[in-house]
């Protein structure tokens, strides 16, 4: 044998090794589709198994060198996982906030900031440009921008409060190395970004969309097509006159002095043909109103059994994981306030100081309205029609970078309006389409100065103190109720709403008629407010302030949300507070009420109309469910769930010939519920496609029979063929994880409610934060718990923690530190933050 | 020291490695400490893959039972049934990996002796057949 062909075996052997060890290595180092490199993500060092940080394991202390800090901060993390941040300055403070949010929600920060600016494509690549192309319209970074230039002119000192805030995330993300970084950066392939005072201003900006970024202009300009303008008033009731509004007449305390005359509206445009809606990136959940809002209510001291005002609230927004807020206790000279925060701001948005509480509801005023415009083709830049010559637009021009793409650069046209966010397609009755541009007039893109509001809250000592501090907030327009040690409680329906007339903004606008341009802004001596009634009490659940559209005021096109759970709490707190005073664990349990006031007035009707109709076994077992219900929407009630799928199925088919969703707003259940029960054929509407007054027992009992059918379906599906199932089991309640990555959500938690019972629990959407907060022999008490946990990281026992109390209804206390920082003996883990200039440190 | 002592010893040091530091350094130097504490053999290879194997899993599943919030989000992400899963798929990449790298490594030494010696004593290859 020779020595070549001795050879060919080892080389052989050489060359198989060496390949299918670099073969693996490469596919272990590259992006295989949608996975990272799984190299990094397996290793044990590096991946995923880095983001377990076990509270046990933890260094209970850590001295962390921060440039940027003053003086040095000191954050205790508690038992619950709360950071009580103690500095000796404002700015520390912010930095040391900051540092704490970015130590639990970093990602999520990110994530937030970069889907408002229209930067997701950097994160996802080219299936995100579409998305960011909708948001770069909508001008939010334009936004952002204006609102920091803003600050730097008139508020330096917020301003340096912002910067303080990012040199907090920003030492964070310094003082770990890449095997810290949050998970799902891993899984994404992406790196921490710096914070900047920009992003602080994004995360408002988003904050306002979020809040007030629904409107059905389009599809009441639609609805022109085939209502008349009284129809429309009929079906669609600026301020209804059922269920109780905010204040009643014996509490308002608004001006009603005269206003500056307002335009009358401008009769509507008519378009010739549809528009669709479906494709503007709307916050879906925001899309049905009965199931959109919050809770708050507050009984003052002469109501309640141990003398101190109670003070009640629970904002209902998408739930997801990690939670939207973030607990923190803040404590500097002058200012010690507990409650959450929105991790991306400074300050705490809900919460109790030493002196104060306040809570926020949403407000519901509508304060975008769009304007078609008309362009000069024949000019090289985009000018468009107004009064009777025509305008130039500004042109924006925005780069979006796209991972592994080339980047691309978009322009965005801004007329004296606001940005052309929507360019259609209008869908002709002839055939074919006609493109049209929308300019959207937005309260948000003005630039305001919430910084300084809740700045001045958290350090409130009276409730005198935040109706001053109220005075200059803006958006997004909330309902504050407030309270004091002293007894005192309020409530204003704070923001910058557009002055209108009756109708004024409900459809699109003509863009070249002048009249159409808002006029000015409602004073805050003319907002819906209050200030210690007697009655002692006040509530909010984003009903209508008033019974009548207060001066200046209308709903216009997005409304307010069902009156009904509005009316439970007020008809509970009535009950509550007379002729006894209240106890703290009754306000606490009304949180959970879970009564359906439309099945309470709909259900005898229904029962009278289906009365003696044939039915099955099932069907039977249903109705004498039904017949024994206290109307409760109990997780474990079985009647729950065929009500709510018996009434959704039929208030479905009333509407759904005539109100196509595509297309059309839907009367709302509201109304619905007031035009059956009134049983009245001059009300009920007779335009073509609406039910009959006189079919409506038919499609009552047809709607029946498919409820129980459609429960039967799903109990076989489960197994569970002879029983219906349950209201907790059939439509529960699911928490998806931000970026909906499976497993790093929760699937399915029993829970009862719906959106017009006060435990507003919907399938993804529901009490975002509970809190009830009074005084006990002059000391803060205050209670509260949210569906997930203070960590965004997914591996931390922190994670989801608290969902379990918040499933079954129960509070957590609040661990308020009154003085100096948190006892050693209640302390997980301190973290001082030290600036390595101050001669100590060194 | 006895040969089996070097491998489990090498075996150790890897596991250490990987838990310690990124999974690539970790391969090179495992690689590189093999060329000192191993020989080439014929059924070399297969021992210790099954040897290193068998660590690293229970080095995994301990990890991962230790950390079981994340694992489980994890295997779920990957739509696996349990974090065993994953443990395995770690510990059996790793493993490859790691043995193929220090087998590669040996290949290198051992191309720089005589054809003859490259082989421990009675393990040398079989001639294939004509």
């Amino acid at each position: 044998m020779s020595a070549a062909s001795e050879k060919r075996p080892y080389l052989l052997r050489i060359l198989g090794t060496w390949g299918v060890f670099l073969l693996i290595a490469l596919v272990l180092s590259i992006p295989l589709g949608p996975l990272p490199p799984l190299g990094n993500l397996l290793s044990p060092a590096t991946g995923y198994l880095r983001n377990a940080p076990s509270s046990s394991k933890r260094a209970t202390a850590l001295n962390v060198i921060a440039e940027g800090v003053r003086a040095n901060v000191s954050i205790s993390i508690d038992s619950r996982g709360v950071p009580h941040v103690v500095a000796m300055n404002d700015f520390d403070l912010a930095f040391g906030q900051g540092y704490a949010t970015a130590r639990d929600r970093l990602w999520q920060m990110e994530l937030q900031t970069a889907a408002t600016a229209g930067r997701v494509s950097e994160i996802l690549g080219a299936k995100a440009v579409e998305f960011d192309i909708k948001q770069r319209k909508l001008g939010f970074l334009a936004a952002a921008e204006a609102e920091i230039e803003f600050l730097r002119k008139n508020d330096p000192e917020q301003l340096e409060m912002l910067e303080s805030y990012s040199r907090g995330v920003n030492a964070y993300i310094k003082s770990i190395d890449s095997s810290e970084w949050p998970l799902e950066y891993k899984l994404l392939g992406t790196s921490p970004e710096q914070w900047t005072p920009l992003k602080c201003a994004l995360f408002h900006k988003q904050m306002i969309w979020i809040l007030t970024g629904q409107f059905d202009d389009f599809k009441f300009t639609n609805a022109l097509q085939k209502f008349t303008k009284d129809e429309l008033e009929n079906l669609f009731p600026d301020f209804y006159t059922s269920g109780l509004p905010i204040l009643d007449t014996s509490v308002a305390q608004m001006s009603t002095g005269d206003l500056d005359s307002f335009n009358a509206p401008t009769p509507p445009l008519k378009l010739d043909g549809l528009l669709q809606i479906a494709d503007l990136p709307l916050n879906k959940s925001h899309s049905n109103a009965g199931a959109n809002g919050s809770n708050n209510w507050v009984v003052d001291g002469v109501h309640t059994g141990h003398g101190y005002p109670v003070l009640a609230n629970d904002p209902h927004l998408d739930l997801k994981l990690p939670s939207i807020w973030y607990e923190i206790q803040l404590t500097a000279p002058g200012v010690n306030i507990y409650g959450t925060s929105l991790p991306g701001l400074p300050h705490v948005i809900i919460g109790f100081n030493e002196n104060v509480s306040w809570g926020i509801t949403n407000a519901g005023v509508d304060v975008i309205d769009w304007y078609a415009l008309k362009f000069d083709k024949n000019k090289p830049t985009p000018n468009y029609l107004y009064g009777k010559q025509w305008k130039p637009t500004s042109v924006r021009k925005e780069t979006i970078k796209i991972r592994g793409q080339q980047a691309r650069t978009i322009d965005v046209l801004q007329t004296h309006f606001g940005p052309i966010a929507k360019e259609y397609e209008l869908e002709q009755k002839t055939g074919g389409t006609t493109p049209i541009s929308f300019a959207m007039k937005w309260t948000g893109h003005s630039p305001s100065n919430e910084f300084r509001v809740f700045y001045s809250l958290n350090r409130a000592r009276s409730v005198v103190d935040m109706k001053n501090a109220l005075r200059s907030y803006e958006a997004p327009g909330q309902n504050f109720v407030m309270a004091d040690k002293t007894g005192s409680i309020g409530y204003v329906q704070a923001g910058r709403f557009p002055m209108r007339s009756h109708g004024q903004g409900r459809f699109v606008l003509d863009g070249s008629e002048p009249s159409n341009e808002w006029n000015g802004f409602v004073p805050f001596s003319h907002l819906p407010q209050s200030w210690s009634p007697d009655r002692g009490y006040l509530a909010t659940a984003n009903q209508q302030p008033t019974r009548d559209a207060p001066l200046g005021y209308a709903s216009g096109d997005w409304g307010f949300t069902s009156y009904l759970r509005g009316t439970r709490i007020l008809q509970r707190l009535e009950a509550q507070t007379n002729p006894n005073p209240t106890t703290i664990s009754a306000l606490m349990a009304l949180q959970n009420d879970v009564v359906d006031l439309r099945a309470k007035a709909v259900l005898p009707v229904f029962f009278k109309w289906i009365n003696g109709k044939s039915r099955n076994e099932m069907e039977a077992k249903a109705l004498s469910l039904l017949a024994d219900w206290k109307f409760e929407m109990s997780a474990n009630s079985v009647a729950a769930a065929v009500w709510s799928k018996w009434w959704e199925f039929f208030y479905n088919s009333v509407w759904e010939k005539a109100f196509p969703e595509t297309f059309f707003k839907r009367p709302s259940e509201d109304r619905t519920t007031e035009l059956l029960l009134a049983d009245s054929s001059e009300l009920w509407p007779r335009s073509a496609n609406i039910p009959k007054l006189a079919s409506l027992p038919d499609l009552a009992l047809s709607s029946f029979q498919r409820a129980v059918e459609t429960l039967q379906r799903y109990a076989d599906r489960k197994g569970t063929d002879d029983a219906l199932p349950t209201w907790g089991a059939f439509r529960g309640t699911r928490i998806p994880h931000l970026a909906n990555l499976s497993g790093f959500g929760i699937d399915h938690l029993e829970t009862g409610g719906n959106g017009i019972t006060v435990n507003a629990t919907t399938e993804t959407h529901g009490p975002s934060w509970r809190m009830v907060v009074t005084w006990v022999e002059a000391q803060p008490r205050a209670w509260g718990v949210y569906p997930g946990g203070q960590s965004g990281h997914v591996g931390s026992n922190f994670y989801s923690n608290m969902t379990r109390d918040w499933q079954n209804g129960e509070l957590q206390e609040l661990l308020f530190v009154q003085q100096g920082m948190l006892k050693d003996s209640l302390t997980l883990q301190r973290i001082n933050l030290e600036n390595p200039r101050l001669e100590n440190n060194r | 020291m006895r040969y089996t002592m070097r491998e489990f010893l090498w075996i150790l040091i890897s596991i250490l490695c990987l838990v310690l530091l990124p999974w690539w350094q970790s391969v090179l130097i495992s690689a590189l400490v093999g060329v000192f504490l191993l020989r080439l053999t014929e059924r070399g290879f297969k021992r210790r893959v099954v040897f290193l194997f068998i660590g690293l899993l229970i080095t995994m599943i301990t990890f991962h039972s230790s950390r079981s919030l994340v694992a489980s989000a994890m295997s779920k992400l990957f739509k696996l049934p349990h974090y065993a899963f994953l443990a395995i798929l770690s510990a059996g990449c790793f493993s490859i990996l790691i043995a193929l790298a220090a087998e590669s490594f040996l290949w290198v030494k051992y191309s720089f002796r005589k054809v003859g010696d490259k082989l421990a004593p009675n393990q040398k290859l079989k001639p294939k057949k004509a």
